[in-house]
């Protein structure tokens, strides 16, 4: 056997193994003691193998090969560059909330549930006195409130009101009941919801058994003037 | 990997009694023959009777009128030197024929085992490393064909291997034992 068969044929590897015998033994054996390469070989694989088997006399301990994983859409929060800036925003929004929207919203809750005089606008009689068009002053941050009268000839199951601003666009819609429309309506107008001008409050009565709004009959047409309090 | 020559120089000075030459081949040998017999004789003592009785004959044989011829064969001579001597003890069985007591303890290796000395605790520390860089697989199949001593087609059928898998998986963890071997403890000490 030359050390090129000992090599090719894994001769060491086998001969640890024990799968050498008869004559492929005794013809490794007679290499192995005039070449000293295999027999370097021999040694350290023997030293390697007793030494394998005091340490596997201890219990089992695998070190997972590391994984690289493509980075997750979780690393995001990790990367600097992007948690910075998004904290300094985040900073940003929790100031401004603090110091001015969350001062702003208490004033507002605080007029809201403070008493006080609100401006009252009466529509009533459309149609004989149509021509005469009532005007409100109303308070820029405040709301007034609008005493509509709903005639209610019958034949009809609810009304609709909607609010026209003075460009022709519903600004506000709602539906009473005909029990609602017995007495006057009284609607607690914010005064964002109209603009300067002339605006409408147009009440349509619903058909019983019709709730689709084509079939909408005017009742009655209101147009008042409004005027903004600075 | 520097390697010493048996040439017509070596066996000449092993015949002049050269006691460096002597020592060196006392200590080369007696490993392989350690590697030979081990998994052949029962006991310690058996291998090292054997062991002493190979190296009386062939340095008798070198030092006779006509000794070696080919000195390229020094290896070979001995490891069938070291055959014959192993047959003699299977057939004698405990028959062992005592050397003179000088001769004996001139032949005796002075280091307490031919191996003891390489598997140090550093060496051990290497052969972790090595096995902690092992699959679980891996280590499962080395634990069951070294430590356990089973059946190596039985146990490459459980992990489902073949046979070849466990000569490349020992071929590996060796080459990356010898490696850190020779990084560590240094090229001088491999051999």
């Amino acid at each position: 056997m030359t050390h090129q068969d000992a090599l090719k044929e894994m001769a060491v590897e086998r001969y640890l193994l024990g799968e050498l015998s008869g004559s492929s033994l005794d013809r490794f054996e007679e290499h192995l003691f005039e070449c000293q390469e295999c027999a370097a070989d021999l040694k350290l694989g023997v030293t390697f193998i007793d030494g394998a088997r005091d340490e596997l006399r201890r219990p089992i301990r695998f070190v997972a090969h590391e994984v690289k994983r493509s980075p997750g859409w979780t690393s995001w929060f990790t990367n600097p560059w992007i948690l910075a800036p998004v904290l300094a925003a985040c900073l940003v929004v929790l100031a401004f909330q603090t110091f001015v929207v969350l001062p702003r919203t208490k004033l507002e809750v605080a007029h809201a549930q403070d008493p006080a005089v609100v401006n009252r606008l009466v529509l009533a009689n459309a149609g004989p006195r149509g021509n005469s068009i009532p005007e409100i002053i109303a308070p820029e941050h405040g709301s007034f409130v609008i005493s509509a009268d709903v005639p209610t000839p019958g034949g009809f199951s609810s009304y609709r009101c909607s609010l026209y601003i003075p460009d022709g666009s519903v600004t506000w819609q709602t539906t009473v009941s005909p029990e609602q429309a017995r007495d006057a309506l009284l609607i607690s107008m914010p005064t964002v919801k109209v603009e300067e001008g002339l605006n409408v409050l147009l009440i349509q009565g619903i058909p019983v058994g019709d709730s689709s709004s084509d079939k909408a009959v005017e009742v009655a047409k209101y147009s008042f003037r409004v005027k903004v309090q600075k | 990997m520097d390697f010493v020559t048996f040439d017509a120089s070596y066996v000449s000075k092993l015949r002049e009694g050269d006691l460096p030459t002597e020592q060196h081949f006392i200590s080369y040998f007696s490993e392989l023959i350690l590697l030979k017999l081990r998994s052949r004789l029962r006991t310690p003592e058996l291998i090292e009777d054997a062991k002493q009785e190979t190296f009386s004959r062939t340095l008798s044989l070198i030092r006779s009128e006509g000794g070696l011829r080919n000195a390229e064969r020094l290896g070979p001579l001995v490891n069938s030197i070291c055959n014959n001597v192993l047959m003699e003890q299977y057939r004698s069985s405990g028959r062992v024929e005592t050397l003179e007591d000088g001769a004996a303890e001139r032949l005796v290796e002075e280091r307490p085992d031919a191996l003891s000395t390489l598997i140090s605790d550093d060496t051990r520390n290497l052969v972790r490393q090595v096995l902690l860089n092992l699959k679980e697989r891996d280590q499962m199949l080395l634990r069951a064909v070294f430590l356990e001593e089973r059946d190596k087609d039985e146990v490459c059928r459980e992990l489902k291997v073949d046979r070849e898998y466990l000569r490349v998986l020992l071929h590996r963890a060796k080459d990356s034992f010898r490696e850190r071997y020779v990084k560590q403890i240094g090229a001088e000490k491999y051999h």
